[in-house]
């Protein structure tokens, strides 16, 4: 059957926009997130990658998350003594977490999701028009 | 007589083949309009002057498109009409992200609802094709 074909593309789309959406998410709910022990390490940024995955059965190709990883980038140092995180010297690694950034990031995700749901409206609307020749 | 021996039938099925590929050409750039270096696809119409001409001349004997032989070893089959393998092109240019994609998604949301348009006239003429026929055979037309 081959709008069900479009419509498995589609599903793939959306389930790797909502695994970004999933990452997005860990980061902002972390965006505070210091170390428990003194001078010890934030929470680091969470990233993820997309690739494209040539579908043998079909022969068209899905996306698929490829991997998620790790931002090392270093977040800024805030002087707060009485921190539990504040190291020998006063400062507080926080995480690199912008929450702009995320935010941002975010919308591209719906709307990429969006596109994809829509996708598979159409196509479901395709199989049903031909469907419906039966009842002619 | 035969319905797929009808000239229109076979154009409106070859039609219809050809938007349910695109339309999974279509979705796969949609899927993949994140992913890094990824060229947007889509597909080339098939030829249907080919039809016209063999449905108007009347004196061509093959009302099928033949294969394309290139090579003296190819066998020219008999290619059914209904089955054809347009071809895929990946687009040029267009506006390409840093990572490399050039899918932008408004432009493939616009192909796939003028492709789902364009379907639901093909199967709209069918069923009216199809109303012709029950008319002409005397059984009523709904």
């Amino acid at each position: 059957m081959e709008i069900s074909n479009s419509i498995d593309i589609a599903a793939s789309g959306l389930s790797a926009q909502s695994a970004r959406l999933k990452v997005i998410s860990q980061n902002i709910a972390n965006a505070d997130s210091v170390s428990t022990t003194p001078g010890g390490a934030p929470y680091q940024r969470k990233t993820i990658a997309f690739k494209s995955v040539l579908d043998r059965h079909t022969g068209l190709e899905k996306v698929q998350v490829q991997k998620v990883g790790t931002d090392n980038t270093p977040g800024e140092r805030r002087l707060d003594p009485s921190n539990q995180a504040a190291g020998a010297d006063g400062y507080v690694q926080m995480p690199n977490v912008n929450t702009l950034v995320e935010m941002t990031d975010m919308k591209e995700a719906k709307n990429a999701y969006d596109a994809n749901l829509s996708v598979i409206d159409m196509s479901r609307t395709m199989l049903q028009q031909t469907i419906s020749l039966l009842n002619k | 007589m035969d319905i797929s021996k009808l000239k229109i039938f076979n154009m409106m099925q070859a039609n219809l083949s050809y938007l349910n590929q695109r339309q999974d050409v279509l979705a796969q750039n949609v899927a993949n309009a994140n992913v890094p270096g990824y060229q947007g696809k889509d597909l080339k119409a098939p030829d249907f002057s080919q039809f016209m001409s063999n449905a108007m001349g009347g004196a061509s004997s093959t009302s099928h498109i033949q294969l394309a032989a290139t090579e003296p070893g190819h066998i020219s089959g008999t290619g059914n009409a209904s089955n054809i393998d347009a071809v895929t092109v990946t687009n040029k240019g267009g506006e390409v992200t840093p990572t490399g994609n050039n899918v932008v998604l408004e432009d493939e949301m616009l192909k796939i609802s003028k492709n789902n348009l364009e379907y639901q006239q093909t199967t709209g003429l069918y069923s009216k094709m199809l109303a012709l026929i029950k008319t002409a055979i005397g059984g009523s037309s709904s």
